[in-house]
């Protein structure tokens, strides 16, 4: 008789799905790497610049997140559906709030964290990222753990090193004597920003070449 | 009678057979999804899964639809609202039975 425990195995299959083809983890590593850009030119530009409003950070997030969506979409259509087939997943408003409320508190603990904590941004993040990226990727796909590793790792290292070196990288930050950022901090942030975004990126590339290689559309209909 | 018995006796014969169970959990976790999807995570081969498929059809569980994509034969398939509440009622019975 089936247990309990397989049944929660298959009902979690599709999830585990969408990144057969490594574009979950793509759309991460792109997102981050985005937020690293953003971060870049607010830290080096002149605190009156276009980019240091916060109405232009939502709008470039925004714009990001909605090409990577697209885009993420329009790869799918052309490689994972002929080959594996097609998922459309679940609308209902509460499989989709509980994701973005989940995301919205880590983002603003984040913030908080960072304006009055003054915590260190890579130790922060790391924190945040490993245990996620883990139960969410690394869970289903074993080789993952060695991505688990390297993020557990970097993030350790990046938290490390000398506040001279990471206040350097963003000497020029926009940090006045009023801001609660220290150039550390922002230098700190972008380094993680980076690491994640490439480590988790490089994972999905890899995921993508396999599934590229192991995968083919069956000859003639999709049935 | 025993009351662990009872509810195994309840379980849905339907949902039941370990095939059809498999179909009726990926297709309650999602939307809709197509026939290449079901015969990759399922591991069967066209037949079992068509059989699976009219026996879950005949029950009014599972909702049919063959359509085109880009020119192409697409089945799609999505659990109907009396699947969905077989499949809840599946599972409440599985717990209180084990």
């Amino acid at each position: 008789m089936a247990t309990q425990e397989q049944v929660q195995s298959y009902l979690e299959q599709p999830k585990r799905y969408y990144n057969i083809d490594g574009l979950g983890e793509i759309s991460i590593g792109v997102m981050m790497l985005g937020f690293a850009l953003i971060s870049w030119l607010q830290a080096s530009t002149p605190k009156v610049s276009l980019w240091n409003r916060q109405s232009s950070f939502f709008v470039c997030a925004a714009l990001m997140l909605i090409v990577i969506d697209h885009g993420a979409k329009a790869v799918k259509k052309r490689i994972t559906y002929p080959r594996t087939g097609f998922v459309e997943y679940r609308r209902d408003a509460k499989a989709r709030m509980a994701p973005m409320v989940l995301g919205a508190v880590t983002a603003a603990a984040f913030g908080f964290l960072m304006k009055y904590g003054r915590v260190n941004p890579a130790a922060v993040a790391g924190m945040i990222v490993v245990p996620t990226y883990a139960y969410g990727v690394a869970r289903a796909v074993q080789w993952k753990w060695l991505t688990v590793a390297v993020l557990a790792v970097g993030s350790g290292a990046i938290a490390s090193l000398p506040t001279g070196l990471l206040a350097s990288i963003a000497r020029d930050a926009v940090a006045g004597p009023k801001s609660r950022f220290t150039p550390d901090m922002v230098g700190s942030w972008l380094i993680e920003a980076l690491f994640i975004g490439a480590t988790i990126g490089v994972s999905g590339g890899i995921t993508l070449l396999r599934y590229l290689r192991e995968t083919q559309a069956p000859e003639g209909a999709a049935e | 009678m025993n009351e662990s018995i009872r509810n195994i006796s309840e379980l849905d014969r339907v949902i039941h057979e370990p095939g059809r169970l498999m179909i009726a959990a990926l297709l309650f976790a999602v939307e809709q999804a197509d026939f290449l999807y079901l015969q990759h995570e399922t591991d069967m081969n066209k037949g079992t899964l068509s059989s699976h498929l009219s026996r879950l059809e005949e029950a009014g569980y599972v909702e049919i639809t063959k359509t085109f994509r880009a020119k192409i034969p697409q089945t799609l398939l999505r659990l109907t609202p009396a699947g969905r509440q077989a499949f809840e009622g599946y599972r409440r019975n599985l717990k209180a039975a084990l």
